[in-house]
């Protein structure tokens, strides 16, 4: 497979399409269609600028913490695993909860573009990548794959809830999990 | 606005990293070095071995930090030490080191049996395979640096004991009885085949013969697909620094698609081996929790393999991109061998490399062979 679908593929994996949008929808629930906008783009827009920042400081950052790419590798299989193993244990709801009170642009600050999107596994991943797949490839991906996430949250009105989104997360955390274990692999063998 | 399991996770990936970073992710310590500070500690270390060479073309074998003679002999490891004498005598143009390695390999000329139509390093009647692989492999370098061509019927010779000691699986028999010419049939060694497999590589490069090209091209295929699978090899693919330079010999010939998997294989453990040891010296916690001091003798096979394999993938575009992780890999494992060498005004420990109180001949062997490939290749960069 073409190396930078392969890494949009993992970068939207990690932006988990099924928990970012039952997330959106929580936050934007009663308020206008003006605020879900503003919240799934700007959060869109926010974790896209983290993660290409992150990107470009990869090497300096790296270096920083003395270690090298495939350990780098080796870490982001590990982080992965976190949310791997939640979507495994539980639904992927309940990570937020409506804030009426509170400004739609701060939502998609936090908690919409930081941490649901730009979630730490991701953080680290794209640092790996980065590190290993070089800056340019790691940042079109990121785009591709927040751009393509992003159409998906706007479109998906009535995301699953219940049995449903239980099922569809637990299939999520299961390609999460394979995922880290061949970060992890590749971080071992170094490739 | 977050909920508590969305904190939790939080907590728990940063937790993670934590723990990740004190256990299995510690900072790799390991300055990298010039081309002129490789150059300089490998001469030290060859120092080392020509301060403390005996008269009869031994070497000095063990020595505690006081400098004590701690005895004990390897004639496998002699032949070794005095390959890597004529590298550093190369690397360096230097007559003293080459007249060094010169009476080492007097001393092995000494020992060596002829049966049949071959000629084998003997110590009484055992010829370890290793041993003659090793005198062919410092007979190759030395014709490289000298251009003298008295010892090719040798060379030509060695080529042959170790053709006559591979199986049909490609892989060697590890020892003959020079008086019987029976091989030892059940002896098993991790290493001896790629030892082989370098020597009869670059015997070939020098002396081109079929029998030898066959020799190593079998030799080859059997690490390549065969040897991991074995006993002796509990995690594959093995750290084997030999078979990485017959790779790199080979790499002209051309060499095959098992065999380029396998350099790209062994690439990552070389890696890994390297990035872990150069978190011991990262101090407390990460000194605690990544276990003692490998010594330079197995630090310097890898840096040795590494470097093998960077030369191999700056030529094969099957590994090209494996060129620089190589190269950073290479310069990591030397940083650490330079970090960790002796500087003293004993000639019996300056220059040495000491692990549990004690240093040992093929500590500087292949640390001097590691840190000369690093050198080359940041020269050639």
């Amino acid at each position: 497979m073409n190396d930078l679908l392969q890494l949009t593929i993992f970068i939207a994996l990690l932006l988990d399409p099924l928990a970012s949008s039952i997330a959106a929808r929580v936050l934007a629930s009663d308020r206008p269609p003006r605020d879900a906008s503003v919240i799934i783009a700007g959060g869109a827009l926010i974790a896209f600028a983290v993660l290409a920042g992150l990107t470009l400081l990869a090497d300096p950052l790296l270096d920083a913490l003395d270690i090298s790419a495939p350990a780098a590798l080796l870490a982001a299989g590990l982080v992965v695993m976190v949310p791997a193993l939640d979507l495994l244990w539980q639904t992927p709801g309940n990570r937020v909860r409506p804030a009426p009170d509170a400004r739609a642009e701060r939502l998609a600050l936090f908690p919409y573009g930081i941490p649901a999107l730009a979630s730490p596994a991701l953080a680290v991943a794209v640092i790996a990548w980065a590190a290993m797949e070089g800056t340019g490839a790691t940042i079109g991906a990121t785009a591709i794959a927040l751009t393509a996430v992003t159409a998906g949250v706007f479109a998906w009105r009535g995301p699953p809830t219940g049995r449903g989104a239980r099922v569809g997360g637990a299939f999520m955390g299961a390609a999460m999990a394979l995922l880290a274990l061949d970060l992890v692999r590749d971080g071992v063998i170094a490739t | 606005m977050p909920t508590r399991r969305l904190w939790t996770m939080l907590i728990v990936s940063a937790l993670v990293l934590v723990v990740g970073r004190i256990v299995l992710l510690g900072p790799e310590r390991c300055p990298p070095p010039s081309a002129a500070e490789a150059r300089a500690a490998a001469a030290a270390a060859a120092g080392w071995l020509a301060d403390n060479q005996r008269p009869d073309g031994t070497y000095t074998y063990a020595v505690d930090r006081a400098g004590r003679d701690l005895g004990d002999y390897n004639i496998v490891r002699h032949a070794g030490v005095t390959l890597s004498l004529y590298q550093a005598a190369r690397a360096a143009a230097d007559d003293d080191l080459l007249a060094a390695g010169d009476r080492g390999l007097a001393w092995m000329v000494d020992r060596l049996a002829e049966r049949d139509d071959w000629v084998a390093l003997a110590q009484g009647s055992d010829a370890p395979l290793g041993g003659s692989a090793l005198l062919l492999a410092a007979l190759a370098e030395r014709r490289e640096m000298t251009g003298d061509t008295i010892y090719d019927d040798t060379m030509r010779g060695l080529g042959r004991f170790l053709a006559s000691l591979q199986k049909e699986n490609g892989d060697f028999y590890t020892r003959t009885n020079v008086r019987t010419g029976e091989p030892d049939r059940v002896g098993i060694s991790p290493y001896f085949a790629g030892e082989a497999l370098w020597a009869i590589a670059r015997l070939q490069n020098a002396l081109p013969d079929r029998l030898f090209r066959t020799t190593a091209e079998q030799a080859a295929r059997f690490i390549s697909t065969e040897r991991n699978d074995l006993d002796f090899v509990p995690v594959a693919p093995l750290n084997d620094h030999w078979g990485s330079y017959g790779f790199a010999e080979m790499a002209d010939w051309p060499l095959g698609d098992a065999e380029a998997d396998y350099a790209r294989s062994v690439y990552g453990r070389f890696q890994l081996l390297i990035r872990w040891e150069a978190t011991k010296d990262a101090g407390a916690p990460y000194s605690w929790t990544h276990g003692p001091e490998r010594r330079a003798a197995a630090l310097g096979t890898w840096v040795e393999g590494q470097g093998a394999l960077a030369r191999l993938a700056r030529v094969d575009d099957r590994l090209d991109d494996l060129a620089g992780l190589t190269l950073d890999s290479t310069r990591c494992g030397a940083g650490v061998l330079v970090e960790r060498q002796r500087d003293s005004d004993d000639v019996a420990t300056d220059g040495a490399w000491f692990t549990d109180d004690e240093t040992r001949m093929d500590d500087q062997q292949h640390a001097i062979s590691g840190l000369l490939a690093l050198a080359y290749l940041l020269e050639e960069t």
